[in-house]
């Protein structure tokens, strides 16, 4: 089950990416490269708060890289608590200055910022969300209203 | 915040200085409007919206008051900060930019690629990157990021980011024009879709008749429970106008909610759908003729500049032309083709002092040195000088003349010649303008017109006793309904005046100057005859001495041409001819005395020759002796068509002339 769902997570990255070509950094400028309307991004729920709810809870440590778009980019290590409340995941802390919240549950996915007079609530959508152990890796778009709003990478470690 | 008003209250100063030239055009109150309304629209549906205008051409700058000095986040408009502060130090040869680094300089500015800037920003100084810009460019509004992760948050102005594009076109910040011009072609090869988002909202949705849109867009979402959505840029295939609306709101909205207000405010401020490039007293002319739903449409292209400190703008339906001296005035449809054919305000029309001016059954243009008229059958034509005056005399196209049916027809003698609908207008430098119409137009069409013996007219016709006449440098030609139009000229016409003109025994003149033998000549008149040759002079014959006369042979017969004046006293009435006499008593029979010629023997008297009129009282002789032919005017430019009068009769008119002859 999650082997498959993390394959199908990956390949609706890879459209993503092949759908919004200014997202990533080797796209081709100029009229071939053209960037195409982008879909709208599924929104994570049930599947992705199911693959979290493997996580132990705990201290959390790792990396997170949070770009917004239009804003700009956070790329810190990351600390916090990974913890657990009914069917959903809540891994909070810090990178640098960021105060970081993070919340997987059946109802969707948030990802709160807090930085030094930055602050962000974006959704999640479907992305990868893959948990081996106690380690997660998450890669997946930001959102708001329909739209992408940015991107999530986050590399943590729950449990310690 | 008083302090804040204060700092805002002079950077507009400030701004202001920096903005406008001296010289800059007066301006026109609409542009304000326009970014008043842009402002409202987008305030009513709830956003914070700061605008600001500038025509690079004439300094003219608009904003929409505090709003537009107001710091709002940036988002991806400062990457245009980026590319300007990376390209002028490879310029400098302070850093080297790798293709791949220029690779994605352009795609930072064409698809406002995030990862590209944030690389540049925290490679390169991040807010040190917006403080270099800041001082280069004199942007005294503009602030730094609080937090220098993020680039989206560094504090621009719609007005800053007017003074930056400007700066950027004119060399202020140092950059090269050839980095300037790779800019602002990345700018203009902005794709639709760029990071996730739509770019097209805002100006070019907003502006979608505009070809040449050099933009730098920004959309950053729930940042501080806002969405901002920002378009700015160059307007125009010479990057002559800056256009900046830069607008947030809260977040719940939506990010569509946001991108309308901002096209919408556009839309707004120029629902002609580009930016009109016209400004001043023609841009206000033509939003008085309604703008672009006007007549004029939309404009064709920039104001262009004329003579004598004029200019002209272009529109699909017309020109509007504007000088000093005659302010703004439209022109279009067949009468600018006129005014073309006339060489515009260069010709001897100059520049137009009257827009479009509706009349009865057509229209009329004014100009500095004449009018042109139109209707729908006889198209336009121009009427100028002594002609245009005399046509006001004969009280313009509600008069007799009606519309002109030509423009002014230059002819011999330095003279010139409109023709109207009811007749034409003759002008010499020695006679003046004159009307001519009718049946006397026709009979001076028969002498050849102004090329004939009767040259120019030297009166308009003038109403006289039953009838009419126009007095001409070699004649004269009388009209009466009962006589129709002759000409009378030279020695006859004297006698004829001797006589008291149509006023007198003679009455009107029934026939032209008919050529006798010797080189004489004839008039008839409704009460006899006035005979003329180069030996005898002209005398006039009538009554029972003229039937007389006719019975001899005229001047063909054996008394040949009159010598004398017909003398009438109580004993009767006689007359001396050279071949003899008539005398005919009070009462009496005539008695005709004839002495034989010494020198060329008259024809017989029973034979009149085929040329001459032998009628025994005033009727009209049955060969009819008449101009040879009915001549073509002497020069090219002469009526050739000769389109008769629209009416018939003669002399029914308003007096144009008052003097009796």
């Amino acid at each position: 089950m999650r082997p498959l769902l993390g394959l199908t997570a990956a390949a609706l990255v890879l459209l993503g990416a092949a759908g919004c070509t200014a997202s990533g950094d080797d796209a081709d400028g100029g009229s071939p490269g053209t960037p195409a309307a982008p879909t709208a991004p599924e929104l994570a729920g049930p599947a992705e708060a199911e693959v979290l709810a493997a996580l132990p809870a705990g201290a959390a440590t790792g990396t997170a890289v949070l770009s917004y778009a239009g804003l700009g980019e956070l790329r810190e290590p990351f600390t916090g608590q990974c913890s657990h409340d009914g069917g959903s995941t809540r891994i909070e802390g810090s990178a640098d200055t960021a105060r970081i919240t993070l919340v997987v549950g059946p109802d969707g996915a948030r990802l709160d910022l807090d930085d030094s007079g930055v602050t962000s609530s974006t959704e999640l959508s479907t992305g990868r969300y893959e948990v081996s152990g106690n380690h997660l890796s998450l890669a997946a778009d930001l959102a708001l209203d329909g739209m992408r709003a940015g991107s999530a990478d986050l590399e943590i470690d729950c449990g310690g | 915040m008083t302090r804040r008003w204060m700092r805002g209250l002079v950077a507009v100063a400030l701004g202001f200085g920096l903005l406008v030239p001296t010289g800059g055009t007066a301006q026109a109150d609409s542009w304000q409007d326009r970014v008043a309304a842009g402002s409202t629209y987008a305030t009513n549906r709830g956003t914070t919206i700061a605008l600001a205008w500038l025509d690079r051409h004439t300094g003219d700058y608009r904003d929409n008051g505090a709003a537009a000095h107001t710091r709002i986040e940036s988002a991806s408009v400062m990457k245009v900060f980026i590319a300007e502060h990376l390209l002028r130090r490879r310029d400098l040869g302070q850093i080297r930019l790798s293709a791949t680094d220029v690779n994605d300089l352009g795609r930072m500015l064409r698809e406002s690629a995030d990862a590209p800037a944030s690389r540049f920003w925290s490679t390169y100084g991040a807010n040190a990157i917006v403080a270099d810009v800041i001082g280069r460019y004199g942007l005294r509004e503009t602030g730094l990021t609080s937090n220098p992760r993020y680039w989206g948050n560094t504090l621009i102005t719609a007005h800053d980011m007017v003074v930056f594009y400007r700066g950027l076109m004119d060399g202020v910040g140092g950059l090269s024009a050839g980095s300037r011009d790779w800019i602002v072609e990345q700018l203009r090869q902005s794709t639709v879709w760029g990071d996730g988002a739509r770019q097209f909202f805002g100006l070019h949705d907003g502006l979608p008749r505009e070809v040449f849109i050099p933009q730098k867009q920004g959309w950053m979402c729930c940042v501080n429970g806002d969405i901002y959505r920002h378009s700015s840029g160059y307007v125009g295939g010479d990057n002559r106008y800056i256009v900046v609306a830069l607008a947030r709101e809260p977040s719940g909205r939506g990010g569509a909610h946001t991108e309308e207000s901002v096209t919408g405010a556009i839309r707004t401020m120029f629902p002609e759908g580009l930016v009109p490039r016209v400004q001043g007293p023609i841009g206000e002319h033509w939003s008085r003729m309604a703008g672009a739903f006007g007549r004029l449409g939309y404009p064709m292209g920039d104001q262009i500049p004329l003579i004598r400190g004029g200019a002209l703008s272009r529109f699909q339906g017309g020109y509007v032309y504007w000088s000093p001296t005659t302010g703004a005035h439209a022109v279009h449809g067949p009468i600018l083709d006129t005014y073309g054919l006339h060489m515009w305000e260069g010709g001897p029309l100059g520049y137009p002092t009257s827009s479009e001016i509706p009349i009865r059954g057509g229209a009329l243009n004014r100009f500095q040195g004449g009018s042109i008229y139109w209707s729908p059958a006889t198209g336009a034509h121009a009427v100028s000088g002594p002609i245009l005056a005399t046509y006001g005399a004969h009280t313009w196209e509600a008069g007799r003349l009606g519309y002109p049916t030509s423009n002014q027809i230059p002819l011999i003698r330095g003279g010139a010649l409109n023709r109207f609908q009811g007749g034409y207008v003759y002008w010499s430098p020695t006679t003046g303008a004159h009307a001519v119409h009718g049946p006397i137009l026709d009979t001076y069409g028969l002498h050849m017109w102004e090329g004939g013996p009767l040259g120019y007219p030297t009166s308009s016709e003038i109403p006289i006793r039953g009838g009419a006449l126009n007095r001409f440098q070699g004649g004269s030609i009388y009209w009466s309904p009962a006589t129709g139009a002759h000409a009378v000229s030279g020695p006859i016409l004297a006698t004829y005046g001797a006589h008291t003109w149509e006023a007198g025994r003679l009455g009107y003149p029934t026939s032209n100057q008919i050529p006798l033998v010797r080189g004489g000549a004839l008039n008839r008149f409704q009460g006899g005859y006035v005979y003329w040759s180069p030996t005898t002079g002209a005398h006039a014959v009538w009554g029972d001495v003229l039937a007389a006369y006719g019975s001899q042979g005229w001047e063909r017969g054996p008394l040949g041409y009159p010598v004398s004046a017909l003398v009438e006293d109580e004993e009767g009435v006689r007359m001396a001819f050279q071949g003899g006499s008539i005398s005919v008593p009070t009462g009496g029979r005539p008695t005709i005395t004839t002495t034989p010629p010494t020198t060329t023997p008259p024809t017989s008297p029973s034979t009149p020759a085929p040329t001459s009129a032998a009628p025994t009282t005033g009727a009209a002789p049955t060969t009819a002796p008449a101009p040879t032919t009915a001549p073509a005017p002497t020069t090219g430019a002469a009526p050739t068509t000769t389109p008769a009068p629209t009416t018939g009769a003669a002399s029914s008119g308003t007096p144009v002339e008052g003097r009796q002859p």
